[in-house]
């Protein structure tokens, strides 16, 4: 399975995730994770134990561009070939992912990902 | 212009500095003065490409950033200082670059580091470096964010720089 770690500031990654899940029931593969107190170091210690091992494939969603969140992903991302990193995280985006995952080659999924995420945004 | 704000914080560059800070004091130019990311391309463009729009970001080792950033003030710049840790804030106060107050913005737990305030953690090795600056009349002044209350390290520190 294809899994996301929903990688943000205070608890806006838990909500998230607890609004997913009140919108498709309890899920698997989709964890979230705060940078709360946590130094640089502590929170790349944080996001590699979140995102595990090897595996299928790994989708961070972070929140901020530029951000402490952001520039730790995009440090893992560099690392490991089996980890991917969107920013501008919203509603749209995350089930759009949970729905389709299973669905769709890993390398396909960040892009159709990020597309449901700006169409989700209207002026 | 001038040296805006001076501040250690081990996230370097990151929101609450670009969207907090940056949005109050409207910088012309962030620094980032540490040997890490100035020895590493990838990690120096990082940090370039999150400058906020018309806001400049330079990346320097602890060497340069004293000769740098008089330049930028003498060319009317106002600049914004992140330094990683209390070590380095000596290291470049003690090179020649004055500085009246330093913001202790962020440094956190770590192995024998013991908290003071939510965002600040400090071990012996922080102590001292800080309490050289503060001799040298440097006020070592806690805030965050902008609209918080700033609060005199020492005074936190009380009885506890005893026990660190």
């Amino acid at each position: 399975m294809i899994r996301g770690v929903v990688f943000t500031h205070d608890s806006l990654g838990e909500a998230f995730c607890e609004s997913v899940g009140s919108f498709l029931g309890p899920q698997e593969g989709l964890v979230c994770l705060s940078n709360r107190n946590l130094s640089a170091e502590q929170m790349m210690e944080a996001l590699i134990a979140a995102v595990g091992p090897e595996g299928e494939g790994v989708v961070i969603f972070s929140a901020l561009f530029g951000g402490s969140c952001w520039q730790t992903s995009e440090r893992l991302k560099r690392e490991r070939s089996d980890v991917r990193h969107i920013t501008g995280v919203n509603l749209a985006m995350l089930l759009a992912f949970m729905n389709k995952r299973e669905e769709t080659a890993f390398d396909d999924l960040v892009e159709m990902v990020t597309g449901y995420g700006h169409r989700g945004i209207k002026p | 212009m001038s040296l805006l704000l001076v501040r250690i914080d081990d996230r370097l560059l990151h929101g609450q500095v670009t969207q907090g800070w940056g949005s109050v004091l409207k910088p012309d130019r962030f620094v980032v003065a540490n040997d890490t990311a100035a020895g590493s391309d990838w990690e120096k463009e990082m940090y370039e490409t999150t400058a906020p729009e018309g806001v400049l970001v330079s990346v320097l080792s602890l060497s340069e950033t004293g000769d740098r950033i008089r330049e930028w003030i003498e060319a009317e710049e106002g600049i914004l200082l992140l330094i990683e840790n209390p070590s380095d804030a000596l290291t470049l106060y003690r090179a020649g670059l004055m500085f009246e107050v330093l913001n202790m913005g962020g440094l956190h737990h770590r192995d024998g580091r013991k908290r003071i305030l939510p965002y600040v953690c400090l071990d012996s090795d922080d102590i001292v470096a800080l309490e050289d600056l503060r001799d040298h009349g440097v006020m070592i002044e806690c805030a965050d964010v902008p609209n918080c209350e700033r609060k005199d390290l020492f005074e936190c520190l009380g009885s506890t720089a005893s026990g660190i």
